[in-house]
């Protein structure tokens, strides 16, 4: 396959799964549902210390998706730095309701809320798509 | 969310570990059901007054964290949904069988697995996390 080529969606072949991190377990599990919806695997994490003992337990990801105001000592942008230094190849997406500019550069991407769930969408496919195509050109890379 | 919620059976659980909540809301995730997944009873207590959210069954940890315990939560639950059943497990392996109880009673597909599997995979996540979490001190 080339570059070029499209990869499989959800549902065909490898099914992406998602480390969804956010505390407000009412927009977690819309978000999460949102996305099974869609044909992705989502595990749910509630604050940074979980979603640490995820990734901890060596399970296999294609994305985090965490939001940046959290309790705890960490918040999103420090769970961001404490995941890219375990995973760095693992695509990362910080969601806040408050803009700033600064935390696109820790992340590969932002999303600001309020969001439309098709905006969410997108967002999951293009960084998804990003990694399957990354996989799939260096077939050992992790 | 409400209408999806609605159509489907939708088991709340109650567990401050994440490994063993996700082990186990995989499972009943794979044996058809919608599960919202609550860290605390405090979280808990969200779900339940979402009044659009239907909520068939409870799977608590008997020692879930939270402002209340989990047996002033079951009295609560009681009072705020008196329809919906509620499960105290006292370990994740009590918990697995009773995951697997309700796959066996739910309508949709029945056992995904074996519910030795699911305890299975839990020790397995946890040694793989205490394995990390060394690797990250040392």
């Amino acid at each position: 396959m080339t570059s070029a080529e499209v990869l499989p969606g959800p549902g065909d072949g490898h099914i992406p799964i998602i480390l969804l991190v956010e505390d407000d377990v009412l927009v977690r599990f819309t978000t999460a549902e949102t996305l099974r919806d869609e044909g992705y695997t989502v595990l749910e994490a509630v604050d940074a210390p979980e979603a640490l003992a995820l990734i901890g337990t060596g399970h296999p990801l294609d994305l985090v998706l965490s939001d940046v105001r959290m309790p705890g000592e960490m918040d999103g942008v420090a769970l961001t730095h404490a995941i890219k230094a375990l995973r760095p190849n693992l695509p990362i997406a910080l969601i806040s309701s408050h803009l700033d500019p600064g935390m696109t550069h820790c992340g590969e991407a932002f999303l600001s809320k309020p969001y439309e769930p098709a905006h969410l969408l997108l967002l999951v496919e293009k960084l998804v798509g990003a990694k399957w195509q990354t996989r799939h050109s260096n077939p050992t890379a992790s | 969310m409400a209408d999806q919620a609605q159509q489907s059976d939708c088991i709340l659980i109650i567990d401050g570990d994440v490994l063993v909540r996700h082990a186990l809301a995989d499972y009943l995730r794979n044996c058809g059901y919608i599960v919202i997944e609550a860290s605390s009873t405090d979280e808990a207590k969200i779900v339940l007054n979402e009044d659009s959210l239907a909520v068939d069954a409870i799977l608590a940890d008997a020692e879930a964290p939270g402002s209340l315990n989990a047996f002033e939560f079951r009295a609560w639950a009681l009072r705020r949904r008196p329809a919906t059943e509620m499960a105290l497990a006292g370990s994740f392996e009590a918990a697995a069988h009773k995951a697997a109880d309700l796959c066996e009673d739910g309508p949709h597909l029945g056992r995904p697995y074996d519910p030795q599997s699911v305890i299975s995979y839990i020790r397995r996540m946890v040694g793989n996390a205490r394995s990390a979490s060394i690797g990250l001190a040392s």
